[in-house]
């Protein structure tokens, strides 16, 4: 039950977050001014310390959602049957973790 | 209100598990990098001066996937917190609770297409 409804509570987060992004494109929108402050004010230490709590709960959600994704799979679509549990999950993490590397790399400069 | 709320309830439904699946995927990368790589040092912060930030952002893709990363995570936000507040003896107010918090979640949704389109 405390899982479950800890589960809910990342909706806090991801609301939060949701708007955090949505502050930083929209000042990407308005100059390269709006922008540096908008990068700046990420540095602050209520800013770091709330992005390390998001991405606590973003692995949180999508380690818990990873497990339950199988056992929501219809039993059959016509003849064909879903792969095994550990396949599935398997790649839910493979996509998870090559798109962050992917999109990590991209942020970070090091492709594009 | 709420056979309204029934209607829209598949909508609701898969937004909020694309703010699960798509949201939690994206935000991983972003938060690592944009939230605490760069503010800590540990990544220049010239990898996103203005002048690659915008060029990233403002090719249709990366309208898209910022689109995606803003958008998807509240619908999740929305969706959860009500149903938090249902379990939680809220099942009288949800007529209030539902369409507030998704009416935040699609306030902040047409202002992502705004600021995605204004890049």
């Amino acid at each position: 039950m405390r899982v479950y409804t800890l589960f809910g509570v990342t909706g806090i987060i991801y609301l939060l977050v949701g708007f955090v992004v949505l502050r930083m494109i929209w000042a990407l929108g308005a100059g390269p001014e709006a922008w540096q402050s908008s990068l700046e004010t990420n540095a602050h230490p209520l800013y770091i310390a709330f992005n390390a709590l998001c991405l606590v709960s973003v692995v949180f959600v999508a380690v818990r959602f990873f497990r339950l994704f199988p056992k929501a799979q219809p039993a059959a679509i016509g003849p064909l049957k879903p792969p095994p549990a550990a396949v599935i999950q398997g790649m839910l993490y493979l996509v998870w973790i090559g798109v962050t590397v992917l999109f990590g790399a991209i942020l970070a400069g090091v492709i594009f | 209100m709420k056979n309204f709320l029934l209607k829209i309830e598949p909508v609701i439904w898969l937004l909020f598990g694309q703010g699960i699946m798509l949201g939690s995927i994206l935000l991983t990368g972003w938060l690592l990098v944009v939230g605490l790589a760069i503010p800590l040092g540990i990544v220049p912060a010239e990898a996103l001066d203005f002048g690659r930030a915008h060029a990233l952002a403002s090719n249709p893709i990366g309208r898209l996937v910022l689109l995606g990363l803003i958008a998807l995570p509240l619908w999740k936000g929305a969706h959860h917190l009500r149903h938090l507040s249902i379990d939680h003896g809220g099942a009288a107010r949800d007529l209030v609770v539902a369409p507030l918090l998704y009416g935040i979640a699609a306030l902040g949704s047409v202002i992502a297409i705004v600021a995605v389109i204004r890049l």
